[in-house]
């Protein structure tokens, strides 16, 4: 699969030649299909006026072949051909999509709430499964059909082909015109879509708050609003689309009529036999008819390709130029410094020219009031913003020119939130890198896991349930540090590790963490006394200035 | 010779009769929409009609009625527009009103659902019922309906107009089309294991999809995007080859519908030429033959096509019902009387799953007393917080309040003498007022007395709209600390009898946690039971008790 995200709908179809041409020749096959029968059905009128047997069986036999057993084989071809297609097409869209997102900068990706992301790869893929290739299908075989029966006509007489070839010119240029609108509302349909699903993913997730409060009926009233608002834009859509088809088929139902007329007046003249009046009258519909039913297709086809994009591009603000990435490697035998370092996150100035000098293998306590700013500290060393101002350097290299590969591989995280897999415990822990057993076991008893391990009936093997929820905060936490320790990171960024953690595990965690080899940079406002005089060094940032203390110096303060 | 029975079908599962009766009306709802496709049906039956009278008068020559007939008939085409429009109008409205009733009452049974049991299944289960299932159901259960209907009128129309031929035409039009449609009905019956097993795929893939979403930063942080994007593949690939399966299917059960429809309409279109070979009508009499046979046929047709896709929703339904359905019908029947003197465990034992986290416990707090509860983590004071809540009842024992059985206390009756304080906190798109009073009237000196006690006042005060701020998104905007604190002056704010608190003070800084922990203390006439790993040595005292939960006990701690 290409890296390159810039691929339009066409060109997917077109990457899967051999299929596609099948496709389209499958797609033609209900043209020919639909011509047969009107011939068919046209010469069988001449039963009206056969003599012998031998010519009635003769158009009852050409009746059936034409009207049963061609379009019989011809559907059944034809559709076969066409979902294999279909379903390798679909399944490159989901790919596409899922891939552009996983491959988007962290801080890009979290100015969206997750839903958003969920939205697009379910809803609008349902939408576009649903949609595109029916219509494309549909546009296929009414533009096919006009074509193909509008050069009979003209072969038939010329005079009337001009006049029909004009009123379907005229239907064409009112079709173009409903376009934009159409296109329009069916996106707004997909945002109603993609709202509901975050406000019901949302208040599912606040279920048990709401059920405690007993403040369940303002939430389903709220709930009951998005469905309402959703429910309304699919309703202006089918509306419009209504007026849209609605408008073009009175024209055509009217060219119908003047042209049965037209046809009526040659039959009285003798100008034309029964038959011939037959096939003009059926035909001339068909023409009509196929371009009054292009135009909502086409309008489908259009608003499919543009879930389309948003799915496999995204938005604007999700399309941001790609940072150039660095290529240095990483390490961390030195120090890491940052010099002058200002940020400002959502307009709100965080740090203003913060320096500080961090040794390899020191421990660097973080503190500041809540919000002050100490998490945005640990994100940027991380790599995961690149405006900043001033230089951030590992081993004096600034962090924008370090490839970012070896830098997620020597970097661990602790947080608060931990997330689980619905996996193993082993691969929570390892988060399928390649470890030793004695490695693995090595990590559990560090993080002090081992009463977990043998508590669970499969031990390390036991699968865990959605996001660890048979888990207890404490224990979500030590398996967040054992994944940290088994990485054997250079440096381990640790955002209030042991917050949910007893006084006697919380302290025997930070004992752990300050044992390590790894530089450690961590944020808590514990205290425990015999082991946080542990940390080299104090940073405290108050007001956006960061300051460095040391730890006798900071704790004589405190206390 | 005894004739061998072939054996029985199994008779599908009911539907619950709640959900039938829903659905029934969701039904009679269709009723409305009738009106204009009678109109455009009757419209449908007059220009068949002028059709002909023109034929006719063409094939004998006469010009001047030709010229009488153009007029009305182009009059009649023009009113199909408003009758057409009208007609959307109706239909949008129909699916509207469907969907609001079925995702109404989705988001009400799930709302109705015992908090254990809603937790014991996936969150993007529910998420998938109400968007995907929800989207099927809509589109191939009440749209497929609304077709029937429109080709019934249509049919009828057909009828009116085979009987301008002849009333034995019209009866003989609805032969050929019945017997179309019950070999039609036997055939749908293979699509529905199909589609039960496509939604149950689409289920899979999307749970896996918000993990995926969810564990973004870790995924990147551990390079695991290659192994992420071969599990995604995997899942699409059965979603998508399971569509496939399902189109095969249905191509074959259309080919077959096609063929005998097929045959219908060839053999009709003879007997109506011979018909007129016979003298028995005019050659303008034929489009009325075949107009009204077409339309006849083509509702069959049309029933037969969508019967299929109305039964295969039956699964999606039903799956739907089983996420919704409670299991545990607990005999709740009292309402609580009162909370004067005591809430006490008496032999509570409580193992869950293959933990036994409670043996035999026995302890008693009184009314208005402040309590800890400490112990190791996983230990079980989570689980002892659970029983306070009522999400489960203990395997053995009671708990009581004021002597009253907890169990058969109402849930209802209960909670309102609660209020919580949760680790993970939960915060919705509204402003910080609504975040705090949860909708619920309480007046401005209550609700600044919590932001008080709560260590919020400052935080409020540096936001330039005060308690009309937004907050977006979950709280994204918010630091763990303003979070907890706002989850705090909720809990206080409801002047509750019981106060709970889960680790509310993890995420505090210490003068913040002391604050309120004197704030707490001080509140007079409520229990606090709060769960905590902060502790400070000073304050403990102050505790009528400090409980340790370890290895199935729960006992007082001795203080130095």
């Amino acid at each position: 699969m290409e890296a390159s995200q810039d691929i339009t709908l066409r060109q997917l179809l077109w990457n899967r030649k051999r299929g596609f041409v099948i496709y389209l020749i499958a797609a033609f096959l209900p043209i020919l299909q639909q011509v047969i029968m009107e011939g068919a059905l046209a010469f069988s009128f001449t039963i009206l006026e056969a003599r012998t047997r031998t010519e009635i069986s003769v158009r009852v036999a050409v009746l059936v072949a034409g009207m049963v057993v061609m379009p019989a084989a011809f559907h059944w071809v034809s559709r076969r051909l066409r979902i294999g297609f279909m379903r390798d097409i679909l399944l490159d869209v989901r790919k596409l999509g899922f891939r552009r997102i996983l491959g988007l900068p962290v801080r890009v990706f979290s100015r969206k709430p997750r839903d958003h992301y969920l939205s697009l790869l379910v809803n609008d893929l349902n939408i576009f499964e649903n949609d595109f290739f029916l219509s494309f299908l549909n546009v296929i075989f009414n533009a096919g059909s006009t074509l193909v029966v509008l050069g009979i006509i003209f072969y038939m007489d010329w005079l009337y082909g001009l006049a029909c070839t004009l009123a379907t010119g005229l239907l064409a240029l009112l079709g173009r015109g409903f376009q934009k609108r159409i296109v329009r509302l069916k996106e707004a349909e997909s945002d109603a879509n993609k709202t509901f699903s975050q406000d019901m993913s949302n208040v599912f997730s606040g279920l048990e708050i709401l059920k405690l409060n007993q403040v369940e009926a303002p939430f389903r009233e709220k709930s009951m609003g998005y469905v309402t608002a959703l429910e309304n834009i699919k309703m202006r859509f089918n509306i419009f689309d209504h007026f849209q088809s609605g408008t073009m088929e009175t024209l055509g139902l009217i060219f119908t009529v003047l042209s049965f007329f037209y046809v009526g007046t040659g039959l009285v003249n003798g100008r034309l036999s029964l038959a011939q009046s037959i096939f003009m009258v059926q035909i001339t519909q068909r023409a009509v008819w196929g371009m009054v039913q292009i135009f909502p297709h086409l309008n489908k086809v259009r608003a499919s390709q543009a879930i389309f994009d948003r799915i496999v591009k995204g938005s604007p603000l999700e399309q941001e130029a790609p940072d150039s990435l660095g290529t240095l490697p990483f390490s961390l035998n030195g120090e890491l410094e940052a010099d002058r370092l200002s940020f400002s996150y959502e307009g709100k100035e965080v740090l203003r020219k913060a320096s500080f000098r961090i040794n390899k293998g020191e421990k660097v306590l973080l503190k500041g009031v809540s919000g002050s700013g100490k998490t945005t500290l640990l994100n940027l060393l991380a790599g995961v913003y690149n405006t900043y101002q001033g230089e951030i350097r590992y081993d004096g290299r600034e962090l924008k020119t370090i490839d970012p590969l070896p830098l997620n591989r020597s970097i661990a995280e602790v947080y608060q939130d931990v997330f689980l897999f619905e996996d193993t415990l082993k691969n929570n822990l390892t988060l399928y890198g390649d470890y030793g057993p004695e490695a693995i076991e090595e990590a559990v008893d560090r993080a002090g896991l081992r009463g977990l391990v043998e508590r669970l009936p499969l031990g390390l093997e036991t699968p865990l349930e959605e996001n660890g929820k048979n888990l207890s905060g404490g224990e979500r936490q030590r398996v967040s540090i054992g994944r940290a320790i088994l990485k054997r990171a250079d440096l381990l960024l640790a955002d209030e590790a042991t917050a949910s953690l007893d006084e006697d595990l919380g302290r025997h965690v930070e004992a752990t963490l300050l044992s390590l080899d790894a530089t450690v940079i961590a944020i808590s406002h514990r205290y425990y006394e015999g082991v946080t005089e542990g940390y080299d060094k104090v940073l405290e940032i108050d007001g956006g200035i960061l300051s460095v203390w040391q730890p006798a110096d900071y704790f004589k303060e405190s206390v | 010779m005894a004739r061998n029975k072939s054996p029985r079908k199994q008779a599908p599962t009911p539907l619950p009769p709640d959900l039938k009766e829903t659905l029934r009306g969701l039904r009679w709802g269709l009723l409305p929409t009738a009106l204009p496709l009678l109109l455009s049906s009757g419209l449908n039956v007059l220009l068949t009609l002028l059709i002909k009278e023109s034929m006719d008068a063409a094939l004998a020559g006469n010009t001047g009625r030709l010229k009488d007939i153009l007029l009305p008939m182009l009059l009649g085409v023009v009113a199909f527009l408003p009758v057409d429009l009208l007609s959307a109008w109706m239909r949008g409205r129909y699916i509207r009103r469907v969907n609001q009733t079925l995702k109404g009452r989705y988001i009400d049974r799930v709302f109705a659902k015992n908090i254990s049991e809603f937790q014991s299944e996936h969150l993007a289960l529910y998420l998938s019922n109400i968007t995907n299932d929800m989207n099927s159901v809509e589109q191939r259960y009440f749209i497929s309906l609304h077709e029937i209907l429109k080709r019934s009128l249509g049919a009828l129309a057909g009828v009116i107009i085979l009987l301008n031929v002849h009333w034995g035409v019209a009866a003989t039009a609805l032969i050929p089309g019945v017997i179309v449609a019950i070999v039609a009905l036997r055939s749908g019956r293979g699509l529905e294991k199909h589609e039960g097993e496509r939604s149950g795929f689409l289920k899979d893939y999307t749970v896996y999809v918000r993990e995926v979403l969810s564990a973004f930063r870790i995924i990147r942080n551990n390079n695991l995007e290659k192994k992420v994007a071969e599990d995604f593949d995997l899942k699409s690939a059965s979603v998508q080859q399971k569509r496939f399966e399902l189109d095969k299917a249905e191509t074959i059960v259309n080919v077959r519908n096609n063929v005998l429809f097929g045959l219908m309409i060839a053999g009709l279109l003879i007997a109506a030429m011979f018909t007129v070979r016979a003298g028995l009508t005019t050659t303008g009499g034929l489009i009325l033959i075949i107009n009204g046979y077409g339309n006849i046929l083509n509702a069959f047709g049309m029933v037969a096509e969508s019967l299929p896709l109305i039964r295969s929703e039956r699964p999606v339904f039903l799956r739907m019902e089983e996420a919704l359905a409670n299991r545990e019908t607990s005999e709740e029947t009292e309402s609580l009387q009162s909370f004067d003197q005591s809430l006490a465990f008496d032999q509570v034992s409580f193992a869950y799953g293959e933990n036994q986290v409670l043996r035999q416990a026995s302890f008693s707090m009184r009314r208005g007393g402040k309590y800890l509860l400490v112990g190791p983590s996983g230990g079980g004071k989570s689980t002892v917080l659970r029983l306070i809540r009522k999400y489960f009842n203990p395997d053995q024992g009671t708990i009581r309040v004021d002597g009253q059985s907890l169990a058969a206390i109402t849930r209802e009756s209960y909670y309102e003498r609660l209020a919580n304080v949760e680790q993970q906190v939960f915060l919705f798109e509204d402003s910080l007022r609504n975040n705090l009073t949860l909708f619920k009237p309480y007046s401005e000196e209550a609700l600044m007395e919590a932001i008080r006690g709560a260590g919020l006042s400052s935080f409020l005060a540096s936001l330039p709209d005060g308690l009309d701020s937004m907050i977006l998104d979950n709280g994204k905007n918010l630091s763990g600390g303003e979070k907890a604190r706002i989850a705090i002056a909720r809990g206080l704010i409801a002047r509750a009898d019981l106060l709970l608190l889960d680790e509310a003070f993890a995420s505090l800084d210490e003068e913040t946690a002391r604050g309120i922990e004197q704030t707490l203390l001080a509140l007079d006439g409520v229990t606090v039971i709060s769960v905590s790993h902060v502790i400070f040595a000073d304050t403990s005292p102050l505790y009528d008790a400090v409980f340790e939960v370890k290895r199935g006990q729960v006992s007082k701690r001795l203080l130095a």
